[in-house]
């Protein structure tokens, strides 16, 4: 008897204990944004605490868990890609972001400028997330410094312009735009499964079973996810066309798509949504690679001469005020050793991650070219 | 053989000595007594037999009593024998008068004599004996009456077949002598007539036949037409569904023909599209971000063509590869302004 009561007791609290734990997971960070450093992640999860101090309760960090999403990108710009990639930090420092009084944070865009300002004619790392498989990575972004001659475009709103800017941009359009966005909001996608009416919308439409996710319908119908999210959509879009954006994950490529739905408001295919339906990490093709290196032939020609651009404008700036030019120099010429000498480092490092990445980057006689 | 032949040999002479008794029963009822009387004898023979062994002289007295009384008895045997022979005989000559049969009687006389004077000790058994053999006797009497009362039978069978003949053959004399005789004319005439009825009877019979053979030819002949008619249908039907089939080959062959020209067109168009890559290529290169409508609906036309094959155009879906999609005008859970750097 005493041995059944001692059995009953652990179980007792093994079920506890288990209860517990899943409580504790219920905080815990999602294996999906699990590669973010946990630094770059520090001032977003300090400001929940500060949440519960006044009275506000925030359960579920995976919710709140924001980044700079990148919503649209150059021609030009072959670095970022938007949709997936989320910008986490600067030079390993987390994004600078304010707390309202409500305890909610948002970015400080006049620091992120000056950063930016700060760095140019030189070589800036933007910390990145990426929503295919929640994968890190490094990127080093040139920045190129704005030519006195250059005009640039001025929007009728000042007011609006001026909270949003902050301090003017001294630097050359980065060829990108970001808003701040939670984690979450990449996880929304729905996994085409199979195709299941011969003759079906999906089928006519090409959808590829098992290689294609729903990222976007329409202007972002899809923006606030959910498992019956979609199928509302095109229930109600029943005789008409609706237009989606699709993931394919062998091509690693996002396309748009018409889809007319019948009157019976059906897709023609199973879809597949939640944790096990997310994007998956992308594997390297060898036609990939090829069109990869295609892609870095012509990336060398514009930099060199933009390099060289850059140098002068800091000669030109210096001599115009004596007293102040002293203190500048000063500055300039201390914090530009220690960069130079930091800079040098990371830029080897950075080869090494852009060969292991097979991504694009400066080559090694802009190097040359800023030492000299 | 010889055994058998002595077996018949005793059965017969019990059988006459049976005879012999019921004779004697019948034509002498009052000597019942006497035949107590005997057998009286017999039990007072007995004891007297049982009494010598004691006494010596009484013994043989007995005996010699015995004797005598033995003797009378089969005189009187032999007596009664005698007539029933007679009644036999005649009897015998009545239904029979075969040689033989007397022959046959002599020596089953000869024989049961012989048996009676070789077995006088064992009266006392025969005479059981004789009381089966009166039941059988009685049988046979029974069988013989049977028999003299078939022969009369049959007698009386033959006389009435004898009266029949003569009659008819009388009757038939007669006739023939009356109208030879009496009347040459209506002989004659009646013959005529006869034969006349007889062609007549005929005749009629013949066109009755005829008439039943009318009306069956004429029921065969609607039966042929309804047969013809019937098959005049057939031919119709058969017609029809010949023509029926004909338009169905045609129609066939219609949309075979129309099949193969699907097929050339579709190859055309399969042409065309494949012709068409490079322009598609060009588009490719000069497009937008943004694409138009109408170069969204014709890149899902392409993609549709595919689709209906479960074909995958990888070439096609790597030119889209470094295209982003535009997400400043869509709908977003994100805060705070749309940044641009």
């Amino acid at each position: 008897m005493f041995r059944i009561a001692k059995n009953l007791v652990r179980t007792f609290e093994q079920s506890v204990q288990d209860t517990l734990a899943l409580s504790q997971d219920s905080s815990n960070l999602d294996a999906f944004f699990q590669s973010i450093p946990p630094n770059l992640l520090s001032a977003q999860l300090e400001s929940p605490v500060d949440a519960v101090s006044e009275g506000v309760k925030h359960t579920n960090v995976n919710e709140t868990l924001s980044g700079l999403r990148i919503v649209w990108v150059d021609e030009m710009q072959f670095q970022l890609q938007s949709f997936f990639d989320y910008i986490v930090g600067f030079n390993d420092d987390p994004v600078p972001v304010v707390s309202n009084q409500h305890g909610f944070s948002y970015p400080d865009y006049r620091r992120i400028t000056s950063i930016f300002n700060e760095h140019c004619g030189r070589t800036l790392k933007v910390n990145i997330w990426s929503a295919k498989g929640g994968t890190f990575r490094d990127e080093y972004i040139s920045i190129i410094s704005k030519e006195s001659d250059d005009l640039d475009d001025v929007s009728l709103n000042h007011d609006e312009r001026r909270p949003s800017s902050g301090e003017a941009h001294q630097f050359q359009a980065l060829g990108f735009k970001v808003q701040w966005t939670p984690l979450i909001a990449s996880t929304f996608t729905y996994h085409i499964l199979n195709v299941n009416i011969p003759d079906g919308p999906a089928q006519s439409a090409g959808l590829i079973p098992d290689e294609d996710y729903i990222i976007g319908c329409q202007d972002g119908l899809l923006a606030t996810g959910g498992e019956t999210l979609l199928q509302d959509i095109v229930r109600s879009r029943a005789n008409y066309d609706l237009v989606l954006y699709v993931y394919n994950k062998v091509s690693d490529c996002v396309r748009p798509i018409t889809v007319h739905i019948g009157p019976d408001g059906r897709l023609g295919c199973n879809v597949g949504y939640g944790f096990l339906h997310r994007i998956p990490t992308v594997k390297h093709c060898p036609q990939q690679a090829q069109q990869q290196g295609q892609d870095d032939n012509p990336v060398p020609v514009p930099v060199p001469v933009e390099s060289e651009t850059a140098f002068v404008p800091s000669a030109f700036t210096a001599p115009p005020v004596p007293t102040k030019k002293k203190s500048k120099n000063k500055k300039g010429t201390q914090p530009l050793a220690m960069d130079d000498y930091f800079n040098e480092g990371r830029d080897k490092s950075s080869t090494a991650a852009k060969s292991a990445e097979s991504d694009i980057l400066a080559p090694p006689p802009q190097k040359q070219s800023s030492s000299d | 053989m010889s055994e058998q032949e002595s077996d018949e040999v005793k059965r017969m002479k019990q059988l006459e000595e049976a005879r012999k008794r019921v004779e004697e029963l019948k034509k002498k009822k009052n000597k019942k007594n006497k035949g107590k009387k005997n057998k009286n004898s017999s039990a007072t023979g007995s004891i007297g037999s049982e009494t010598p062994d004691l006494e010596g002289t009484p013994g043989e007295e007995s005996t010699q009593e015995e004797t005598v009384k033995a003797n009378s008895t089969k005189s009187e045997n032999n007596d009664q024998n005698d007539v029933d022979e007679e009644s036999e005989e005649k009897e015998i000559e009545q239904v029979k008068s075969d040689p033989s049969g007397t022959t046959e009687k002599d020596i089953e006389e000869i024989n049961s004599t012989s048996s009676n004077v070789g077995k006088d000790d064992a009266e006392n058994t025969k005479k059981e004996e004789v009381q089966e053999v009166i039941k059988n006797n009685n049988d046979e009497q029974t069988a013989d009456a049977g028999k003299t009362i078939e022969p009369q039978e049959e007698k009386k069978i033959v006389q009435t077949q004898e009266g029949n003949e003569p009659s008819n053959t009388s009757e038939a004399a007669d006739d023939l002598f009356a109208n030879d005789g009496n009347e040459e004319s209506d002989f004659l005439t009646t013959i005529k007539k006869q034969k006349e009825e007889d062609e007549l009877t005929k005749l009629r019979a013949e066109n009755e036949k005829l008439t039943q053979e009318n009306k069956q030819l004429k029921f065969l002949n609607m039966e042929n037409e309804t047969t013809v008619d019937d098959l005049q249908d057939q031919l119709q039907e058969k017609e029809d569904i010949i023509n029926g089939l004909q338009n169905d080959l045609q129609t066939a062959r219609d949309e075979l023909i129309a099949a193969v020209e699907k097929l050339k067109l579709a190859e055309a168009k399969a042409a065309r599209n494949t012709t068409a890559t490079p322009i598609q290529f060009a588009d490719f290169n000069t497009s937008s971000n943004n694409l138009t409508p109408s170069q969204s609906v014709t890149n899902s036309g392409t993609q549709v063509a595919h689709g209906n094959n479960m074909e995958v155009d990888r070439v096609m879906l790597n030119k889209w590869r470094q295209w982003n999609v535009d997400m400043t005008t869509w709908r977003s859970i994100g805060s705070g302004p749309i940044m641009e750097f």
